[in-house]
């Protein structure tokens, strides 16, 4: 036992009983998650745990830690004499070391805190505590941008909705005299009512930037994250004013946009997506390289984007207006009340859609035991971003089964499922969901046709459930709960995916009855329905050729492996993360061949794969058996759906009226 | 499908995959007699940290007979009783959670078991209590409470854990000897190590060092952070635990 030992890392001696031999705050300190492994990049910065601010902050109650950047750690907490919720935030010890530090702090701090505007993280106080510099700031209630973007790809005309309000945060803040300097998506938050908030005013210049590219401790996001940052303030970052600011929005626009950062010899956002070509100007013009020839007051940029979005349809590509945009990840993945803001209340518009009746209204509903034949309503969501649609005609229904007839229009892909799906909902608590069977999916071509689909099971089987006469009718089941059952189509790519488009369909009632069990499922705003049958809605691009789009999610597909690839060799995901974002590339590659058997073969294939390491993972106990159980019933399944894909190409191509 | 039309799971919000179940979440999510498969997560757990455990006992005064009769009993209690189930699942640690267990165990129930000879059955885990002994005797002498001391033989457990693993994966391709050489440097970026000499040593490439040693660290890191997560209850409790684990190091200095 030798008393002696220093540890190489951190210069603390070794206590006795260490395994290997190794210092154990060393060790754990390795564990966390480090941007990359480049030398002499970690600042050495742990976070003190909640317990430790409890204690240096008396004054607060400090619920729990929210994040950590290069510029310091943030805590949720509340002050109770407020009793308001507050973000905590301590620097980094080793950048308050600094010369000259806490005089800047100060006199910083004193500036954010005229910062008063309802797109500005306001500051409520700032000090000292246990050789820690803190700001207390407004606590957001939300994600920050990048979260967002990760959850679901942001819409264009969502983007078109944040800009503005980012403009007039710097515009405020410009007047004031006050240059951000780290404009980047981890510090623009979105809060629950979808309003944007900028954070972290002026920490880049609370920590100095004087150093110009070297910063005090080597930590490089110190001084601002180079991707967003603008020209002249990487080559003489005195001399920067707040055109450096505009610089940097336009770097995240961009990246809103398109999903990429635009580096080098970048493309066009509407050569990358399908957005307003004047969107390119001004994205352009906010990213020149000399500042006097980007726009010269964040007011100019607000108000070209604004014009954008309040006119349609200005050149080739067409940007949807706010009206007609819905995000394509299916509604729950999106929080949407992040954009209640907008133009309607989803309110308005489920009513306005349920009672107009915007489909061929058909027949009416003659209530009798045997058959029924349903008024068919359009009474809940559909999404028709890209001009697909669905129509219902006909609906039959009966205690033994469900008919219904229409017609569909696929423009956005070669191919799809049509699926007659039905949504049972316990009225009371949570909801349930129902995988229905083989017999109510067909395969589709892309263009128009016509389509019957046939449920012979609609009611979901449930133990103890007296069949009532009307098949689809509200129950009671089990513990009282009123189950209501809302039948719709749906047209999507493939299981697991957002659908393109989705129909729920009925009775005036069960309208009304679906506009309370789906109070916070509405997408932004509805295409109309009966306009898309026709041709492509006016102001929509048709897709010329299908397998454009398909190239470019290829393209964007084939950009995110190697992009997980590389986090996966840093050791930042593990393998099954970086074998998904593999399967997506090789998937859409399949589809671009235009061969379902292939999609599903490779699919399968990479069942089979995560399936062999998860096996071996079982074995080396790392993983549950439930989980490894999870994998080869995963491979199962896409065996069957593999055969399923051989038999439905062997039977008729395209468009059938059969359901097998 | 109708997945599809909840959050759809393609994963992309990067948080919990298909895959991601903890031992410890299992255990909380099984409530009353979960069933074999908590169990096995539960008996897993124990056989990791089990070590605490006895060195509180002994640390609270109890001798060698009596320490090991009662860590097995608690064990015997905890897999008979519904203990987790009354857990408070807001904590969500395993290590708070086995404390405090047996705290009240020892409080409590201990007494009364110990009047009653323990009849039949073999001990449910195959603990290695000499070993247990002979480190216990080693440890320094830190003027720590018990809990606190619980608490960092818990981190030393957990290290050694990760580190006997790494090391049996490094052995079992053959690598033994590039295990020994290299594992230093798994304190982190600024302990540098001698690329050039234990190049010639090992017979490698200066630059194949760089990798290995670059290999090594990421699959610790993995392997720390899968042992930790284990122990709470969702995965995004990692970083927290890590924290706390180095405060608690902390203290001993």
């Amino acid at each position: 036992m030798d008393e002696n030992q220093i540890c190489p890392g951190c210069q603390k001696p070794l206590p006795a009983d260490v395994p290997l031999g190794l210092c154990p705050e060393c060790l754990i300190q390795a564990g966390f998650k480090t941007g990359s492994e480049s030398g002499g990049e970690s600042t050495g910065f742990v976070p003190p745990s909640v317990e430790q601010m409890a204690k240096l902050f008396p004054q607060l109650e400090i619920l729990g830690f929210i994040g950590k950047g290069g510029m310091g750690a943030v805590y949720k907490a509340r002050q109770p004499a407020l009793e308001r919720l507050v973000a905590l935030k301590i620097l980094p010890p080793a950048v308050a070391g600094a010369a000259g530090f806490a005089e800047r702090f100060s006199r910083e701090a004193r500036a954010l805190a005229r910062l008063v505007h309802p797109n500005i993280v306001a500051v409520y106080d700032f000090g000292q505590a246990g050789g820690l510099h803190y700001l207390i700031m407004e606590f957001v209630d939300g994600a920050n941008l990048r979260e967002v973007e990760r959850a679901g790809r942001l819409a264009p005309a969502q983007a078109l909705a944040i800009v503005p309000q980012i403009c007039e945060a710097l515009q405020f803040a410009h007047n004031e005299g006050i240059v951000h300097r780290d404009i980047k998506p981890e510090n623009i938050l979105l809060d629950k009512k979808g309003r944007v908030k900028i954070t972290d005013f002026g920490i880049a210049k609370m920590i100095g930037q004087s150093a110009g590219k070297a910063s005090l401790t080597g930590a490089k996001d110190v001084v601002g994250t180079p991707h967003y940052m603008a020209p002249e303030q990487i080559e003489h970052a005195a001399l920067v004013d707040h055109r450096a600011d505009i610089f940097s929005l336009g770097v995240v626009f961009y990246e809103m946009l398109t999903g990429e950062l635009p580096l080098g010899k970048f493309q066009p956002p509407s050569q990358i997506v399908r957005v307003d070509v004047r969107l390119d100007e001004v994205v352009l013009h906010a990213l020149e390289k000399e500042p006097e020839r980007r726009y010269q007051q964040a007011s100019e940029v607000k108000t070209q984007v604004e014009t954008i979005a309040t006119t349609p349809g200005g050149g080739r590509v067409s940007a949807p207006s706010g009206r007609h945009a819905a995000p394509a990840p299916s509604p729950a993945q999106l929080p949407v009340t992040h954009f209640r803001r907008w133009k309607f209340s989803f309110y308005q518009v489920l009513a306005g859609v349920a009672f107009l009746c915007l489909l061929a209204a058909g027949i009416y509903f003659n209530f009798s035991n045997s058959s029924a034949e349903v008024k068919s309503d359009y009474i809940g969501w559909s999404w028709f971003p890209f001009g697909d649609s669905i129509e219902i005609g006909r609906v039959v229904r009966t205690q033994d089964k469900l008919v219904v007839e229409g017609r569909y229009n696929l423009v956005s892909a070669s191919n799809a499922i049509l699926a007659l799906d039905i949504d049972p909902y316990r009225a009371t608590t949570n909801k349930l969901y129902f995988r229905p069977g083989p017999l109510q999916r067909m395969r589709i071509a892309g263009g128009q046709g016509e389509f019957k689909l046939i449920d012979p099971h609609p009611l979901p089987a449930f133990p103890n459930l007296a069949k009532p006469a009307d098949p689809l009718a509200a129950v009671r089941v089990g513990n009282g709960d009123r189950m209501v059952v809302l039948p719709r189509v749906l047209m999507y790519p493939d299981s697991n995916q957002a659908p393109f488009a989705l129909l729920y369909f009925g009775t005036k009632s069960e309208a009304l009855e679906a506009s309370n069990v789906y109070p916070t499922r509405m997408p932004q705003a509805q295409a109309r329905p009966s306009n898309a049958l026709a041709a492509p809605p006016a102001g929509m691009l048709a897709m010329e050729r299908n397998p454009d789009v398909l190239r470019i999610q290829l393209r964007q597909a084939e950009a995110e492996a190697v992009r997980q690839k590389s986090r996966y060799d840093t050791g930042v995901i593990p393998f099954l993360d970086f074998l998904a974002a593999q399967e997506k590339a090789d998937v859409l590659k399949a589809e671009l061949d235009g061969d379902e058997v292939k999609v599903a073969q490779v699919r399968l294939e990479a069942a089979q794969r995560i399936w062999q390491i998860v096996s071996q993972q079982a074995k080396a106990g790392m993983v549950t058996l439930s989980e490894a159980a999870a994998a080869q019933a995963e491979v199962e399944v896409r065996e069957a759906e593999l055969k399923a894909a051989q038999a439905a190409k062997a039977a008729a191509a395209g468009a059938t009226n059969s359901a097998r | 499908m109708t997945d599809s039309s909840t959050a759809s799971a393609s994963g992309e919000a990067g948080q919990a995959r298909v895959f991601v179940t903890t031992h410890w979440s299992v255990v909380l999510s099984a409530g009353r007699c979960g069933g074999s498969r908590a169990q096995n997560a539960l008996a897993r757990l124990c056989q990791t940290y089990w070590y605490p455990l006895y060195a509180y006992a002994r640390g609270r005064g109890h001798s060698r007979e009596d320490a090991q009769d009662l860590t097995q009993e608690f064990f015997a209690r905890l897999f008979a009783h519904d203990w987790v189930a009354k857990a408070d699942r807001s904590k969500g640690r395993f290590r708070s959670f086995l404390l405090t267990a047996l705290k009240r165990f020892m409080a409590g129930e201990w007494d009364k078991a110990r009047a009653q000879k323990r009849g039949g059955g073999a001990p449910l885990l195959p603990l290695p209590f000499d070993t247990a002994e002979t480190r216990w005797s080693r440890e320094p002498a830190d003027p720590l409470t018990p809990e606190e001391s619980f608490e960092r033989r818990w981190v030393m457990t957990l290290l050694e854990e990760v580190l006997a693993r790494l090391r049996t994966e490094y052995e079992e391709e053959g690598n033994a000897g590039l295990f020994s050489e290299i594992n230093p440097c798994l304190v982190g970026e600024r302990a540098t190590l001698p690329y050039a000499q234990l190049a010639g040593k090992l017979g490698l490439s200066e630059s194949a060092v760089k990798s290995a040693v670059h290999r090594l660290r990421r699959r610790y890191r993995n392997l720390l952070r899968h042992e930790i997560a284990q122990t709470v209850a969702a995965p995004g409790e990692v970083d927290e635990e890590l924290r706390h684990l180095f405060a608690v190091l902390g203290k001993t200095r």
